[in-house]
């Protein structure tokens, strides 16, 4: 077993824990900071998971790093396109897996609904 | 309050009674507001025996947080900003009294009137009465931000508000561009809106007063009612539309997004509301634009308030969760050019 594999098994055990054990115990005063925490959680635990950093779709599209394509952008040496948009898209729904998977589902739900 | 903040008030009823002439001050109920990351404000209740406001007063202290951020207004600027509003008809908190002097509590602050209900937008939004109250809310925010927009430069009462120096549209860009170079990583979808949106600015109007932070979670709302707009630090000269897209933007419609007024309403009895009370068409297709600006605009400020917490200046899970926010507004702004870019708006 990998120290990644144990990193991700703690995790999800304290997810588990806090959601199951904790959460529900807590007084009305302490909700709003333990719905903080759960998403905190949440949040680590899908970083944890990711497939690769979001990043990487920016360079599997040629654009580099987010860090690249952003003084890039800046300098203007590199234009609007429809492949730069479609790397930005993938980008953002990388980020998005991560830090909020309901918003990427629904707001693409949503899109998709309104059509073309 | 705990004992080091009922000593820091120590000076504030006898500051009191020398402002308003009054035989006697008594500080009835001081609470601190949750909330305030820029400012503090405190429930102030107060009952004044003679004076220039003799018997029980209503009111809201507001001062400097421990960590305030450079863009916002000073407390004496707001305060003269709140003055200029409610002079304009605007339901701008009455100011009363301004103190810059530090030793009375430790910082300038200002007391305004207090607006009743509330202001927390998932209280307003889940109330099961909104489909009646909504729209006519709604007009009456209309009303109110045509109220501000008539005011414009120069104002005696306003020096230290900048006129943009460009149009406000440009002005603003160089702004979060500036805003991006102060912060750590690269934003490539950020730099991606502010390039389309310096390509694609429409002609520019104004200059008038805005308030730039008006939206939903910003008034205070009682019995389905506007009784206080809030939140002035922000205020600038810009363009009128810029308000009226922040109040718009998807980013404040905190889920509801049919209703495009802050989660509220739609759009049509808010613009009623506007137009007969300034007397400008507000033209429909300028405002997906600054929809992309006010985007754009939360997501640097999310990014900011991330940064305070992961420099360690001032470590709180809710700045770090802020932090994490701004993909969600690159979305909503690679979804609103889209459909600009497509005619389908």
């Amino acid at each position: 077993m990998t120290a990644r594999q144990i990193s991700l098994g703690l995790l999800e055990a304290a997810c588990v824990e806090f959601n199951t054990q904790i959460l529900p115990q807590l007084a009305p005063e302490q909700r709003y900071a333990g719905a903080m925490l759960r998403r905190a959680l949440e949040v680590l635990r899908a970083e944890a998971q990711a497939p690769a950093a979001p990043d990487a779709a920016l360079a599997q599209a040629g654009f580099g790093t987010a860090a690249a394509l952003a003084t890039a952008l800046r300098k203007r040496e590199t234009v609007d396109s429809s492949a730069l948009r479609q790397a930005l898209r993938a980008y953002v729904a990388g980020k998005l897996e991560i830090a909020n998977p309901r918003f990427l589902a629904a707001t693409n739900a949503a899109e998709k609904a309104a059509g073309p | 309050m705990t004992p080091d903040e009922t000593k820091r008030f120590d000076r504030l009823s006898p500051w009191l009674v020398a402002q308003l002439g009054a035989g006697r001050v008594e500080i009835g109920a001081m609470t601190k507001l949750s909330g305030g990351a820029i400012q503090e404000n405190w429930l102030l209740d107060v009952v004044c025996e003679g004076g220039q406001r003799p018997g029980p007063q209503k009111w809201v202290l507001r001062t400097d947080a421990p960590s305030s951020i450079a863009t916002s207004l000073s407390r004496a600027e707001e305060f003269a900003i709140l003055g200029v509003a409610f002079d304009a008809g605007v339901a701008a908190p009455e100011p009363v009294l301004l103190c810059e002097d530090e030793a009375v509590i430790g910082g300038p602050f200002y007391v305004m009137g207090r607006g009743g209900g509330t202001a927390q937008a998932r209280h307003i939004l889940r109330d099961p009465a909104l489909p009646d109250f909504g729209p006519s809310l709604a007009e009456d925010l209309g009303v109110n931000l045509a109220r501000l927009h008539r005011v414009t430069p120069p104002r005696a009462e306003l020096p230290f508000l900048p006129l943009p120096d460009a149009a406000p549209a440009l002005h603003r860009i160089g702004q979060y561009r500036a805003d991006l170079n102060a912060l750590p990583d690269g934003h490539p979808v950020l730099e991606y809106a502010l390039n389309w949106l310096e390509d694609k600015r429409p002609g520019s109007q104004g200059p008038v007063l805005c308030h730039t932070d008006f939206r939903t979670g910003n008034y205070m709302v009682e019995a389905g009612r506007l009784s206080a707009i809030l939140d002035w630090e922000f205020a600038s000269w810009s363009d009128p539309d810029e308000d009226i897209g922040w109040l718009t933007a998807r980013c404040w419609r905190f889920g509801a997004d049919a209703r495009a007024v802050g989660g509220i309403a739609e759009l049509d009895p808010f613009l009623a509301g506007y137009e007969r009370e300034s007397g400008r068409r507000v033209e429909r297709a300028r405002l997906p634009y600054w929809q992309v600006m006010a985007e754009l605009r939360w997501a640097i400020i999310a990014l900011q308030q991330g940064e305070r917490c992961n420099s360690g200046s001032e470590v709180t899970l809710e700045l770090a969760l802020t932090g994490i926010m701004p993909p969600e507004m690159e979305l909503n702004i690679l979804n609103l050019i889209d459909r600009i870019e497509e005619g389908r708006i």
